[in-house]
């Protein structure tokens, strides 16, 4: 079935269909005029003799009667000369009585070289072709009396009729060979200049492709119908092809996107949970060192010396708990303070600050778009952010140099948002541009990693890390496009700030300033040494309070002793600490909740638990925010909770 | 129809005495046949003499046959001779076509053929024995002219009442009258044909031709017989002394007619002569001699300038002779 070779030319197979349809055609019309022309010589053949006898008869009759046979014998020759006759032969039966014979035999016959000859009845060659010939006719010679004077024989020899019909074979060869050749130059003509020539040119322009082997010119489209038709087939689908690439190359560019997409937001995710862990258990350790080290300075108040001792603990303890929050702000797991703002303000209220620690040697430029959309974000989490980029831009910029921070409003097209990582709704975009030393490939890869850094020492690696937990945090995207020499551009997306999306709880709401109660309180932490701590900070101010290890210990506690407050936190073995809030809401409904928890996560958010996870407070406590927040919540009427 | 004239009184002569000799044979004499159209005729007869004296001398036993103008009888006598196994034969056919036939059949027995006047329209033969006729015609033709000229008839319309111009004899004559005509600077001349040879019709085809052309002097007439008819639409058209007259071969009345003036000149063939001569070439023939093949005799012109030197010859060549028409 497959071929491998083309099969025999066009030419060829042209040629051989002109040839045998011209030789058919030919054939048949010659065996028509073959026939045609063999009855008619025939026919004439007969016609001649019949008239030739008929001429002769009478004159002949006369002749005979008056013995003048040199006079019929010129007769018959004159005959002969005008007739395609082989032969004339007279019987003389007056001639023969004088001979003493039946009949004086004379006449002409025709020679092998075409002269007429006397007929002479002793010559058998003569007699031979006389009895091979065609066709003969035979009439008697009467006188007008009626009495019988002789015959008269026409002979007709097929000799004639032979030449012509093999005249008629050979013109038909000829005609057959010069019609064919006539017909296939003619043909090879047309084909060669409508055929094959547009052909060839559109093989030529089909051959000339780029690297993919699609075809760079479209073909002319003229010529005769079928080959315009074609040249218009071909472009079509020269066309589709082109289109199809384009959509194929989009593809393959989302695809890719994509899949950065997914291997970035993989590894951060990979990134965020170890660090998360690390520093929710740091942050523990932390909390313990630096919650004892604060109830060890407070009743360390009369050994001044003592008590410097444990502030420089709870220094301590509080930078490393800043630390960890920068960590944890990188895997998300921060509580957010967000509100509704404008960027301009915030980039206005910075400026002054910026300008300080960029120096003169840096010029720093705003470019704000006039009524740029609001915001909903953490003042201080953007204010981080900013410093953050702006300090990078400074080191990067070795002497003299410029950083910009640029905002504009953007709505994102499904294809741009999706390039990005977006929903396609509107934006607000900063935009931190510096003329600094750039980055390659290899660092913009890494930037957004914790601890990547190129400074050594000097750096630690968290600042973009945080700030890419700032932007994952906000529903928004950070992209970066920088080349070594170039220069950096850092473009932060926030989405527009939503009117139906306002109720904002301030955390900042009325703060109580006396700390103290004598309330029941429940402490449910799986970490002892936290709930120890939990215990000594509430228990100092007057609370009476009740331990339990997890939810199991809680509920049976639950149910011996009236509890005022249950203190919970999130992440528990058996049951975590929404769960156990849930059963002590149907429960005890009067009970006021508070969760506490080392993450900010998203996971346990629901309609019942909303209010807790909003007032949730984050590990590590400091003793007076836990003091406050407890106090706030045991002040609020009953209804505010389980909303 | 013509009186045959012999030129000399020598031949005939010699033709008598030949024949009264006897010549003694050891081996049987070699025998000749004349075939003659019509030996009624004195042109005829005087041939067949000429043959007669010239075989008996030359030792040949002669037979002479008459077809009498039958073409059957001609054949048979053909036949007869074959079979007679003669030879030679000498042949005056009925018509030159008719001599094909017997030279056909001579040659298929073998048997040479002299043909003596009249001629053939094919075939093979020994030899051709016939007059000058275009000479003789070309002669009457200068006679003629001189004579327009002598007259002041220089611008005159000539007349030709000819014989069948299929006749090769016929065709000679003409050329040669006209040959004479033109080289005299004549032009306007009228042919006429005869086909029945009737007085009538010589007297209807004259008077035609003097009608047709106001300014003809002179008719001549192709043969001699019917010349009367000539005269007469002559004389009926009132033109006696205006028109010549011319004939070719010969009537009795002719030596008178042209002593008169009434006739201007005639030519006569001479067949004594070419009986001797037909008989000759078979000789020769017969003896493996080389023989001149188409022999022509002179005519003889008789005007009234020469009659009176020849009226000696034609007196000795007409006795018993009668006055009618002799045809060739
Ligand atoms: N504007 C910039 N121009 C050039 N390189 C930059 C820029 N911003 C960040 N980088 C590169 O990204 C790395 C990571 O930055 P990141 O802010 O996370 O850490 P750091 O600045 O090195 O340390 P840290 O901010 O914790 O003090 C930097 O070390 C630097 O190599
Ligand atoms: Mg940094």
């Amino acid at each position: 079935m497959k071929t491998d070779y083309p099969e025999r030319s066009l030419y060829a197979t042209l040629g051989i269909i002109i040839i045998s349809t011209v030789t058919i055609i030919t054939s048949i019309h010659s065996a028509y005029v073959y026939i045609e022309t063999k009855n008619k010589i025939i026919q004439e053949m007969k016609y001649s003799s019949k008239h030739t006898i008929v001429t002769l008869q009478k004159n002949i009759a006369n002749l005979i009667a008056s013995y003048a046979i040199n006079e019929y014998d010129k007769l018959t020759l004159s005959e002969m000369n005008h007739r395609a006759n082989f032969a004339i032969i007279v019987e003389d039966y007056n001639m023969g009585k004088i001979l003493g014979k039946k009949a004086y035999t004379s006449g002409k016959i025709k020679a092998d070289n075409g002269n007429i000859i006397d007929y002479n009845p002793d010559n058998n060659e003569q007699n031979k072709q006389l009895e091979e010939c065609y066709y003969s006719d035979r009439d008697d010679i009467t006188s007008s009396q009626g009495i019988k004077l002789g015959s008269i024989t026409i002979y007709i020899s097929d000799h004639s009729m032979q030449i012509q019909l093999n005249e008629i074979i050979k013109t038909t060869i000829i005609k057959s060979v010069i019609l064919s050749v006539f017909l296939i130059l003619s043909l090879f003509i047309t084909i060669r200049f409508f055929i094959l020539q547009p052909l060839s040119n559109i093989i030529g322009i089909i051959n000339n492709g780029d690297a993919d082997g699609i075809p760079v010119k479209r073909i002319p489209n003229h010529g005769s119908t079928e080959i315009f038709d074609l040249a218009n087939t071909i472009n079509h689908m020269i066309r589709s092809i082109k289109d199809s690439r384009i959509k194929l190359t989009e593809q393959h560019n989302k695809l890719k996107v994509h899949e950065d997409q997914l291997h970035r937001s993989q590894k951060m995710d990979a990134l965020g949970t170890l660090t998360g862990g690390i520093a929710h258990d740091f942050n523990n350790i932390l909390g313990v060192v630096s919650g004892y080290a604060e109830l060890l300075e407070s009743r360390l108040k009369e050994q001044p010396k003592l008590a410097r001792y444990a502030h420089e603990i709870v220094t301590s303890g509080e930078r490393g708990a800043k630390l960890t929050r920068k960590l944890l702000s990188f895997s998300r797991n921060v509580e957010s303070k967000e509100s509704k703002l404008n960027l301009n303000t915030v980039l206005y209220e910075e400026k002054n600050m910026l300008e300080k620690t960029l120096t003169v040697r840096i010029k720093l430029v705003l470019k704000l778009a006039e009524d740029l959309w609001f915001v909903r974000l953490d003042k201080s989490d953007i204010e981080d952010a900013i410093l953050n980029m702006s300090i990078n831009a400074m080191h990067a910029i070795a002497a003299n140099g410029q950083l910009t921070l640029q905002t504009h409003n953007e709505s994102l097209s499904s294809l741009n948002a999706k390039q990005l990582g977006l929903e396609a709704k509107d934006y607000v975009v900063l935009s931190i541009i510096d003329t600094g030393c750039g980055m390659d490939k290899k660092i913009r890869e890494k930037i957004f990693d914790p601890f990547f850094s190129t400074k050594g020492e000097k750096g630690t690696g968290l600042g973009l890390s945080q700030v890419y937990g700032f932007m994952e945090r906000s529903k928004g995207t950070i992209n970066v496009s920088s080349e070594p020499g170039q220069g950096t551009q850092l473009n932060l997306y926030f989405p527009r700030y939503e009117e139906n999306n306002n109720k904002i709880l301030s955390a900042d709401g009325h703060q109580p300033t006396n700390l103290k109660g004598n309330e029941a309180i429940l402490i449910v932490d799986d970490e002892p040494a936290l709930l120890d701590l939990s215990r000594e900070i509430l228990s100092q101010q007057g609370y009476h309070v009740f331990c339990a290890e997890g939810a199991k210990q809680a509920l049976e506690i639950l149910a011996a002793q009236h509890i005022n407050c249950l203190f919970s936190d999130v992440l528990m073995p058996d049951m975590d600490g929404y769960q156990l809030a849930a059963i002590v809401q149907k429960k005890y409904p009067y009970i006021k909740i508070q969760l506490t928890s080392g993450f900010s996560d998203d996971r346990h958010l629901n309609q019942q638990s909303d209010t807790l996870h909003q007032y949730m407070l984050y590990k590590p406590l400091s003793s007076h925010s836990l003091l406050q927040r407890i106090r706030t919540l045991l002040d609020e009427p009953e209804d505010i909770q389980g909303k | 129809m013509i009186l045959i004239l012999f030129s000399t009184t020598f031949s005939y002569s010699e033709h008598k005495v030949n024949t009264s000799i006897e010549v003694p044979s050891p081996e049987p004499r070699k025998q000749l046949i004349y075939i003659v159209s019509d030996n009624r005729i004195p042109f005829w007869a005087i041939m067949g003499r000429g043959i007669t004296n010239s075989a008996s001398m030359l030792g040949y036993e002669i037979n002479i046959y008459s077809s009498e103008n039958n073409a059957k009888r001609e054949l048979e006598f053909i036949v007869k001779a074959i079979q007679d196994k003669v030879s030679g034969i000498i042949v005056s056919p009925t018509n030159s076509s008719a001599c094909v036939t017997i030279l056909k059949l001579a040659k298929s027995a073998g048997i040479p053929v002299v043909i003596s006047d009249v001629g053939t329209d094919g075939g093979e033969y020994v030899a051709y024995i016939s007059s000058n006729n275009r000479e003789g015609a070309y002669q009457i033709g200068k006679i003629l002219t001189k004579k327009l000229f002598e007259l002041g008839w220089g611008e005159s319309k000539i007349g030709i009442i000819a014989i069948p111009q299929t006749r090769l004899n016929g065709q000679a004559r003409t050329a040669g009258f006209i040959q004479a005509i033109n080289e005299s600077g004549f032009k306007g001349v009228d042919i006429k044909q005869q086909s029945t040879f009737t007085k009538q019709e010589t007297y209807n085809l004259t008077k035609g031709m003097i009608i047709e052309h106001p300014d003809l002097h002179a008719i001549w007439l192709q043969g001699s017989n019917r010349y009367k008819g000539v005269l007469q639409a002559i004389a009926d058209s009132g033109k006696k002394d205006k028109i010549l007259l011319l004939t070719f071969d010969a009537q009795p009345e002719f030596p008178e007619l042209i002593r008169q003036g009434i006739l201007l000149a005639s030519a006569m063939q001479q067949p004594y002569l070419m009986g001797q001569e037909a008989v000759s070439a078979m000789d020769r023939h017969l003896n493996g001699k080389a023989v001149e093949k188409n022999r022509q005799l002179p005519i003889i012109i008789i005007s009234r300038e020469n009659i009176a030197q020849q009226l000696k010859t034609i007196k000795r060549t007409f006795p018993g002779t009668q006055e009618t028409d002799i045809e060739n």
